[in-house]
């Protein structure tokens, strides 16, 4: 099939909380006559039509490899999507500013909370960034904040970008009533406004100098065709901005024959342990927002996270460690269960990295290192401490050698849930936020990009997400990535020569 | 119609290798989620179905390493147990599969993972198991977007 030419002035490629903030913020150029396209992989969801709130279907509809890519070595899961909206139509809203210590760890020059803060602040605003009313909180959540109150630690309520929120609790399978506030509700339909073209289904295959080669591909059914016919397109452009995620960002540009030692690598992604607690009563928890708190009690020295959450019957079976009569004991009292999400910081490594394989599919290389592994084991016996203090009678504790642990083993956890009990591939591993591949920096040894997004030694090509970080956030990192984006499509215009 | 479309596009030969895969894992399907049993013939095949549908998604190399796993779970119970799975004690069937599941070998966890994975995703993923495991999702409202 012979290739169609499309003529733009900027092209954006992918439409998560990277891309879909960078077309607003250049809408305006879009408004006095600028062509600008902003190209997804994925289809336009309607709350309305598309979503059946199933696992499976959500999860072919939304993530690439049904949400279950695994890394080369097969110890960890991937999940990321691909939408109008990409991972901001799955994320659970939670809107957190990145830390002054992360940022000074970092060491980008300029990128400070000075510089970021206005720009949180706009994406609040925009994003109706709020604290949930406690009459909005289900068992779940405050079970969390009692038993953090009950040890001691430190809790802290999320702000979240809800608006109208029925707490229908599955968040992470799309919303089906537009409550969240992501890009697909707020940003895109604002770029539109102002004549930026939104083109779903699609690939891009390469960038080269002022141009983008991409893929038009077949709508999945049930979803509306896009404007153009499937069939391979070279789209020009002036400017062009990467933004299509961690794993997607650095494999365009390696597959353009972009070289950099930093490119692809460094990737960071929060491992992830869900782990359960089964209260002697029924709890409220899968109705109501899923996530409404989080402790960094543990952050600063042994570098975890909890927070509280709420998975789906067939997310929350693959997560716990273990099979037969233990696992339908224990999922058959759902109404009883309350979860909690451990989130391990884990180091940028250069070893870790995304790169193309065999067939054209993304293998990602990813060791679960010592320290990671050290930290997943506290998070699970500090969990277990936070169940038993909210009233739980029996905890699930990968690493403990056993399905279940009892209340009454709770002064013996250190002993009981032990390293050389965590065995990697026997315990379900999930990466939370994915992170790093074209790091930015000032050094092209050790970086992709600049300050700014500008891939190194190429001023007409950007990047504008979540792989410009040079290490991991800390935190959930959709607000960071909107203000970072906010940054480069600053800098787009400079080197256009506009000022807004 | 989008799962039909899908498994008619597959080649002769990975349809046969997906087959192959349910025939090997249905000797182990209720073990790992006794669940199953609790279902309606209907529904256990809906259940095979899904499978089926997650299967064909799968490249080549995953669905060999599946096969060779499921052969060496067999191979490994009539070696050990000198009989199949299927006939064995519910406390023989605990002990051998724990070999797996706590293997010293990461290799071997990784292989049960997959085959564990699998079984869950057969059972748990279906919205019939909702009321058999007390999940009651608030119904999505009408008429809000």
């Amino acid at each position: 099939m012979s290739q169609r030419q499309l003529e733009y002035d900027i092209v954006i490629v992918g439409s998560g909380a990277g891309g879909g903030t960078v077309a607003k913020e250049l809408a305006p150029l879009a408004a006095r006559g600028a062509r600008i396209a902003l190209l997804e992989w994925g289809g336009r969801f309607d709350p309305t039509r598309h979503h059946s709130r199933l696992e499976l279907d959500m999860a072919q509809k939304y993530y690439f490899d049904w949400g279950g890519m695994q890394t080369k070595s097969k110890d960890l899961t991937l999940a990321f999507a691909r939408a109008v909206g990409g991972s901001t139509n799955v994320y659970t809203g939670t809107s957190l500013r990145i830390s002054q210590e992360v940022l000074d760890q970092w060491q980008i020059p300029g990128l400070t909370r000075q510089d970021l803060d206005p720009r949180f602040q706009k994406y609040e605003r925009e994003n109706n960034v709020h604290l949930s009313p406690e009459q909005e909180l289900n068992d779940n959540n405050k079970l969390f904040r009692l038993g953090c109150e009950r040890l001691g630690w430190e809790v802290t309520q999320f702000p979240v970008n809800t608006k109208n929120c029925v707490g229908l609790g599955t968040c992470n399978l799309g919303c089906a009533v537009g409550a969240k506030q992501g890009t697909a509700r707020v940003q895109i339909p604002e770029a539109e406004k102002s004549g930026v073209e939104v083109i779903p289904w699609c690939r891009v295959d390469k960038v080269t100098t002022h141009s983008v080669e991409a893929t038009i591909i077949p709508p999945l059914p049930g979803f509306d065709k896009g404007q153009y016919v499937p069939g391979p397109y070279r789209m020009m452009a002036k400017k062009i901005i990467l933004a299509a995620g961690a794993i997607h960002s650095p494999l365009v540009l390696e597959r353009s024959g972009f070289t950099s030692p930093a490119l692809g690598r460094y990737l960071t992604c929060h491992p992830a342990l869900i782990l359960v607690g089964q209260h002697p009563q029924s709890i409220t928890n899968v109705t109501g927002h899923p996530k409404s708190f989080y402790s960094e009690q543990f952050l600063a020295k042994q570098r975890f996270l909890l927070e509280s959450c709420m998975y789906f019957p067939f997310t929350l079976a693959k997560n716990l460690a273990g099979y037969g009569a233990d696992l339908d004991w224990l999922i058959k009292r759902f109404p009883q269960l309350q979860m909690i999400l451990v989130l391990a910081i884990d180091e940028a490594e250069k070893h870790n990295r995304v790169l193309w394989g065999r067939g054209g599919k993304p293998v990602v290389e990813y060791r679960i290192s010592q320290q990671t592994k050290r930290a997943l084991v506290q998070g699970v016996r500090a969990s277990a401490q936070l169940f038993f203090a909210a009233g739980a009678e029996r905890v699930h504790a990968p690493g403990a050698g056993r399905f279940l642990v009892s209340r009454n083993e709770a002064p013996r956890l250190d002993s009981i849930v032990t390293e050389d009990q965590f065995l990697l591939g026997q315990i379900s591993i999930a990466a939370a936020h994915l992170m790093g591949g074209c790091r930015m920096g000032t050094d092209p040894k050790t970086s992709v990009t600049d300050p700014w997004g500008r891939v190194h030694g190429h001023r007409h090509l950007y990047v504008a997400d979540a792989s410009l970080f040079p290490a991991a956030a800390e935190i959930n990192p959709y607000l960071s990535i909107m203000a970072i984006a906010d940054r480069v499509a600053q800098a787009v215009r400079e080197d256009l020569g506009v000022n807004s | 119609m989008a799962a039909l479309s899908v498994l008619d596009e597959l080649s002769p030969n990975k349809r046969a290798q997906i087959e192959r895969i349910l025939a090997l894992m249905d000797e182990y399907l209720v073990f790992l989620v006794p669940l199953f049993s609790e279902l309606s013939m209907p529904q256990q095949n809906q259940a095979r179905h899904q499978l089926r549908l997650f299967l064909a998604q799968q490249d080549g190399a995953n669905l060999r390493l599946l096969t060779v796993f499921l052969h060496l779970m067999n191979f490994w119970c009539l070696v050990s147990r000198r009989r199949r799975f299927r006939s064995l004690t519910q406390v023989q069937k605990d002990r051998l599969i724990q070999q797996f599941f706590a293997s010293p070998i990461g290799l071997v966890r990784k292989g049960f993972w997959g085959i564990n994975t699998l079984a869950k995703l057969a059972v748990y993923s279906q919205d019939c198991v909702h009321p058999l495991i007390n999940y009651h999702p608030r119904p999505t409202p009408k008429g809000i977007s």
